[in-house]
């Protein structure tokens, strides 16, 4: 099962270069100019200015050779300057990225935290009300336009309620925690500043809430169909039979078989929560990669483009890579045929 | 195997009235089929009959009349052009339900086709499969979505071939996982054992079988795909306006929430029909497990 | 500009100038020392809390003085740098001193004497002196960032005398004082930018690697200091405890950024935030009930126009059909929609600018008119033709999608059948500079504030003219006579004439050009009645965060 492992982590590079082909081919097909899009319209008409941005950016290369440029600098994890913010991209990422990995940490904990026990209960009490109600409740959850639901959260939570606190990650005024992570929970646990960590959590609780919305939803229903195309089988009605308790049957043995489909499906939520953090991070105003996405894909900012398509896969691929060990780890027989 | 297992499902009724009696007690039963069939029906009867439900032109502006609440002369009220939001909710469910569709269809089929081939074949076609699926699935949607729409135009025909590149990896995986899952069980050891040819086995053993979570999986994408389309044509890559399409009008409303229902409406619309959508996918599925419709 | 109110050339009004100049500079200062009483007064304003403001993220790319050129980053050059010359509030024809406390100009327009405030400090007491503004100015062009053309005419930038600086022009440049004003032309303290990687020498753009550390250090002469900014988050300003001037009125400032105007409304409202920058048109006429809020309206200059190429679609080559698209659009009915965050526009010199068109010039709805100019090109039931804007855009406030669908209604009124083909900002503008739009959806936004900045462009031949709108001297003889109005006003030193040439190109652009001047744009920020009794508004900086009246 290691070899496995390792075989997967070194085929990571070519899929990593893979990706890095793809996106270069598809971000400089597409036909705008970032240099013109990013400099003010008369700075545009004054070629001296345009040939310096220009060169900064080795835009005056043929094609192939900016890619090998490309590549070649990834080796040394240089990422190049993002052309909107004239930054490392680096250093954008590294600014940026922890923030989303935060909120979609939290909530994937929030939608496990649900959706597990839901599910089961659900599939339990199979057409009984609480499944009915339960199956009502996610079937809402994931039907609902997310930034509808995030404006009308903040709308009702903090303006009228005024039971969460407004935008970003912190209130105003309240430095960051010196950072190490990045995540401001556990830069703040690390440096013993409890405010901090009391506040950021109050900040990250809307958001990921309105996040978790949709996959708790879907994670509940994936259990409950999964729960239930287990539950029926003969050797639960064996250790049934045998005199096991309820919740052992539940837990020890269903929940064992139900849960493949459930950690694919949260593998993929999980970069699916990457990826649909936009709209909730534009709205919460939470400074994370969704946005910074959004707004390189707007500006054509080939260098951000690609670092944020990097970083992605890279989270996305390790998230993968995971999933499928556990799922090794979980049933006996895939570890058995994977040997 | 008890007794009760082994009964022999009664064979069909033959007399038309008596089968119809037969699948109208299915609903009698099935409360939430019930419901949600009947409001897929219902919004697929006012959007298709647009032309006689709505009363207003849905896309001349009416200045004078501006962001007006619900009223009798407007039952959605109107949005920030002065123009009926009932008539565009129902025109625009055209572009929507017509889109979200065809994405998910296109997506259904070409991830599930692929996984499946994931799942049962070699290691190494499994590999080469699973990690075009991985490249493609960890390419932000958005920046696929905007650059196919900027090399060819915004349209609503651009969008869904947008949606549906990005759409197959997941129903590859899903079906390569339950693939591998089936794969392993006993009946297909039998199957394999009794001499039937690998494909075979694949198309007539592990895909019915993996087709009740797949199917729910469809059911409850068309509903992500209606979503996803509020994004693209947020980003101006869906319909071009002034075409109504929902997930646009809720984009346009979330810039007036006070007037809250030229986004509410819109997105009320979006989340009853994709509940409707849901709930049917759910009963397909305890439909098509034998067991289960025997156990009822 | 410089308008001491004198009719006819300069010549020998030069010591009356410098005379005037002297007035205005000992008019200011009492005034900003009877503000220093008043800050006295009222030492702890909003009980000792930080002033919230929140703004829009926009394009905020860096906070290096020489370097930073966005709309988002002028408030900030304001309260951090100074500049030689400055504008106070909304007074925008008169210049008054910043850190030139007179200034003198030659009779033919080419140089400028400046004389600097002895008084002026840096924020850490160092004085500021000649070599600092020299530094700065030449840093500031040779870095060859996005707005550095700012400084195109300008042969050379030296020290003339112990707090005195001259520059040199090639050519007359009318607003080149109104330039000036701008916060990109900021002066930075040379010692500390230099010590960081910071260079004025020719290569700069190659050489130079000081703007990270300028991100996170102020080095400036105005009323604030920089304290930190977190990317993406906010950027908080402290008080400058060695400000030459009256200090600032508040002790902490935190700009919030947050993009979305429901939201800043509800921080607004909720108390959590003391000014909101971007209330859009429908937000802001809202708050008109509420007791606790004030709307202001600052002109953003920043007019909307909807433009057409004069060779692209077949049916728009004739430009006497260009009337029929002119007159069938329904201005009035855009006011319904822009509300607070527009006003109507007599051309493309935005109504507060002087030399601008009066706006009851402005073009008005005709149906007759442009069903009649359709029959007389040969096309009585109208034509197709495709009109782009931005979809994620807007017009200041205004929402650009809600417009382009009025427009495109109005005018399929009389049989034009608009598509609309809806782009991302970024890629309509790289097509549209590359002169491939049929038709578009624009504005134009404000560099400094100037006519030389909006006419010339939009005048046959100009930039925006010529390469973006195919529309060129040669185009009519019409077009000739409004290209020579234009040069002539651009040299022409005298006010009142200036003016007068300036209007009547405008006119004639009104009817020769292809373009509708839709309407000018406004800010309407939204300002807490309890926390703040007044503030000094400008288009090119917000407000000024120096001069703030709390309540």
């Amino acid at each position: 099962m290691w070899t496995f492992a390792l075989r997967r982590l070194l085929l990571l590079i070519p899929t990593l270069i893979g990706i890095t082909l793809v996106t270069f081919a598809v971000t400089r097909s597409i036909p705008t100019d970032p240099v013109i899009a990013t400099i003010g319209e008369q700075a545009a008409e004054h070629p001296e200015i345009v040939a310096v941005y220009r060169k900064t950016w080795g835009l005056d290369e043929p094609l192939p050779i900016q890619y090998l440029t490309y590549v070649r600098r990834l080796f040394i994890g240089d990422m190049g300057l993002s052309i909107f913010t004239h930054r490392p991209v680096v250093q954008d990422l590294a600014d940026y990225l922890p923030a989303t990995i935060e909120l979609a940490t939290v909530a994937i904990l929030i939608s496990i935290l649900f959706s597990l026990p839901l599910g089961i209960i659900a599939a339990r009490l199979r057409g009984g009300l609480l499944d009915i109600a339960i199956r009502a409740v996610t079937t809402i959850g994931v039907s609902m336009p997310i930034f509808w639901l995030a404006l009308a959260a903040i709308n009702v939570f903090y303006f009228h309620l005024r039971i969460v606190p407004g935008q970003g990650r912190l209130d105003s005024g309240l430095a960051p925690p010196p950072s190490v992570t990045g995540l401001y929970v556990i830069d703040g646990l690390l440096a013993g500043d409890l405010t901090v960590v009391a506040n950021a959590l109050s900040h990250i609780v809307l958001p990921a809430l309105v996040l978790a919305t949709w996959s708790i939803g879907l994670l509940t229903r994936i259990m409950r169909t999964s729960m239930l195309a287990v539950l029926h089988q003969d050797f639960l009605r064996t250790v049934r039979s045998k005199g096991g308790r309820e919740f052992y049957v539940l837990t020890r043995h269903a929940l064992g078989n139900a849960i493949l489909p459930v950690v694919t499906v949260m593998g993929l939520a999980f970069g699916d929560l990457l990826a649909g953090s936009v709209m909730t991070e534009t709205i919460f105003g939470w400074p994370g990669i969704g946005r910074y996405a959004y707004s390189a894909a707007a500006h054509a900012d080939f260098p951000a483009i690609m670092g944020v398509t990097i970083v992605v896969a890279l989270v996305y691929t390790i998230v993968n890579l995971a999933v499928d060990l556990f799922y090794a780890v979980i049933d006996p027989r895939i570890r058995a045929a994977m040997a | 195997m008890s007794a009760a297992d082994m009964r022999p499902v009664p064979e069909p009724r033959t007399a038309l009235s008596r089968r119809i009696a037969g699948k109208l007690a299915v609903l009698r039963e099935h409360p939430a089929m019930a419901a949600s069939l009947m409001i897929i029906l219902a919004w697929c009867i006012l959007i298709a009959g647009a032309g006689i439900f709505a009363f207003a032109d849905p896309l001349r502006p009416d200045i004078m009349v501006r962001l007006k609440p619900p009223s009798l002369a407007h039952p959605f009220g109107t949005d920030q052009l002065g123009r009926d939001v009932f008539t565009r909710v129902l025109y625009g469910g055209r572009s929507t339900l017509v889109g979200a569709i065809a994405v998910v269809s296109a997506g259904a089929f070409i991830g599930t086709l692929l996984g499946a081939v994931a799942g049962f074949s070699r290691r190494w076609v499994d590999e080469l499969i699973m990690r075009i699926t991985d490249m493609v699935l960890s390419f932000p949607i958005i920046i696929l979505a905007m650059a196919i729409a900027a090399a060819l135009g915004a349209s609503l025909a651009h969008g869904v071939i947008a949606l549906a590149a990005a759409w197959w990896p997941q129903y590859a995986r899903v079906t390569r996982g339950l693939v591998l899952e089936l794969k392993s069980l006993d009946y297909v050891a039998a199957a394999h054992a009794a001499g039937r040819h690998p494909a075979g086995v694949l198309l007539w053993v592990i895909l019915p079988n993996a087709l009740p979570t797949l199917l729910v999986m469809a059911a409850v994408d068309i509903g992500r795909a209606i979503l996803n389309f509020a994004m693209l044509s947020f980003l101006g890559l869906g319909a071009r306006p002034p075409a109504p399409e929902w997930g646009a009008m809720v984009a346009e409303g979330a810039q007036v929430m006070d007037q809250w229902w030229v986004a509410t409406c819109p997105a009320l619309s979006v989340l009853t029909l994709v509940m409707a959508f849901n709930m049917i996918g759910d009963s397909i599925r305890d439909r098509m497990d034998p067991w289960l419709r025997q156990r009822r | 500009m410089f308008r001491n109110g004198n009719k006819g050339i300069i010549g020998a009004e030069i010591s009356r100038r410098s005379l005037l100049a002297r007035a205005v500079a000992t008019t200011v200062f009492p005034a900003l020392l009877s503000m220093t009483g008043r800050a006295r007064a009222q030492s702890a304003p909003l009980g000792g809390k930080p002033l919230i403001v929140v703004m829009k993220t926009g394009s905020l790319r860096t906070l290096d003085p020489n370097n930073a050129y966005e709309a988002e980053w002028f408030i900030f050059g304001k309260a951090l740098y100074s500049q030689l010359v400055t504008l106070r509030g909304s007074t925008l024809d008169q210049v008054v001193g910043g850190l030139a406390s007179t200034w003198d100009v030659s009779s033919d327009g080419l140089t400028y004497v400046f004389n600097l405030n002895p008084n002026a400090r840096f924020s850490d007491g160092a004085p500021v002196t000649a070599d600092d503004l020299v530094f700065s100015f030449n840093r500031f062009i040779r870095l060859k960032g996005p707005g550095s053309w700012l400084l195109d005419g300008v042969k050379s930038v030296e020290k003339s005398g112990q707090n005195q600086v001259k520059i040199t022009l090639s050519e007359i440049n009318v607003d080149f004082l109104q330039i000036l004003t701008t916060p990109s032309l900021n002066i930075g303290q040379a010692a500390p930018i230099k010590a960081n990687g910071g260079s004025d020498a020719e290569n700069a753009s190659e050489s130079d690697t000081a703007r990270a550390w300028l991100d996170d250090h102020s080095v400036g002469s105005g009323p604030f200091i920089l304290d930190r900014w977190t990317r993406g988050s906010e950027l908080v300003l402290k008080r400058n405890p060695n400000f030459w001037g009256p200090p600032a009125p508040v002790d902490t400032v935190i700009c919030k950024f947050v993009d979305d105007p429901n939201i800043q409304r509800s921080m607004l409202l909720a108390g959590d935030a003391h000014i909101a920058v971007n209330l859009s048109p429908d937000i802001a006429s809202d708050l008109s009930g509420e007791s606790t809020v004030q709307v202001h309206q600052i002109p953003a200059l920043a007019p909307a126009y909807f433009g057409w190429s004069a060779d692209k679609n077949p049916a728009l080559r004739d430009p006497k059909i260009w009337d029929a698209l002119k007159y069938a659009i329904d201005y009035e009915g855009l006011a319904q929609i822009y509300l607070g965050g527009g006003q109507k526009t007599g051309s493309i010199v935005p109504p507060s600018l002087a030399g601008a068109l009066p706006a009851d010039q402005a073009m008005k709805e005709n149906l007759d008119r442009a069903k009649a100019a359709l029959a007389a090109a040969g096309h009585p039931d109208g034509f197709t033709m495709t009109a782009s804007y931005a979809s994620d855009g807007s017009y200041t406030t205004v929402p650009a999608p809600i417009v382009a669908q009025k427009v495109a209604a109005d005018l399929s009124r009389i049989g034009i059948t608009v598509n609309l083909n809806p782009m991302l900002f970024a890629q309509m503008l790289t097509d549209y500079r590359g002169g491939n739009q049929e038709a578009i959806f624009h504005w134009w936004s404000s560099d400094y504030v100037g006519w030389t900045d909006y006419l010339p462009l939009f005048a046959p031949g100009g930039g925006v003219a010529k390469k973006r709108h195919q529309w060129d001297v040669s185009a009519s003889p019409e077009a000739q006579k409004i290209a020579d109005l234009v040069g002539k006003a651009k040299q022409t030193l005298a006010l009142d004439a200036q003016y007068a040439l300036t209007k009547e190109a405008q006119s004639l652009i009104n009817q020769h050009g292809p373009y509708a001047f839709l309407f000018e744009t406004n800010y309407q920020l939204g300002v807490r009645k309890d926390a703040i009794k007044s503030l000094e508004l400008n288009p090119v900086w917000y407000f000024d965060l120096g001069s703030i009246e709390f309540a």
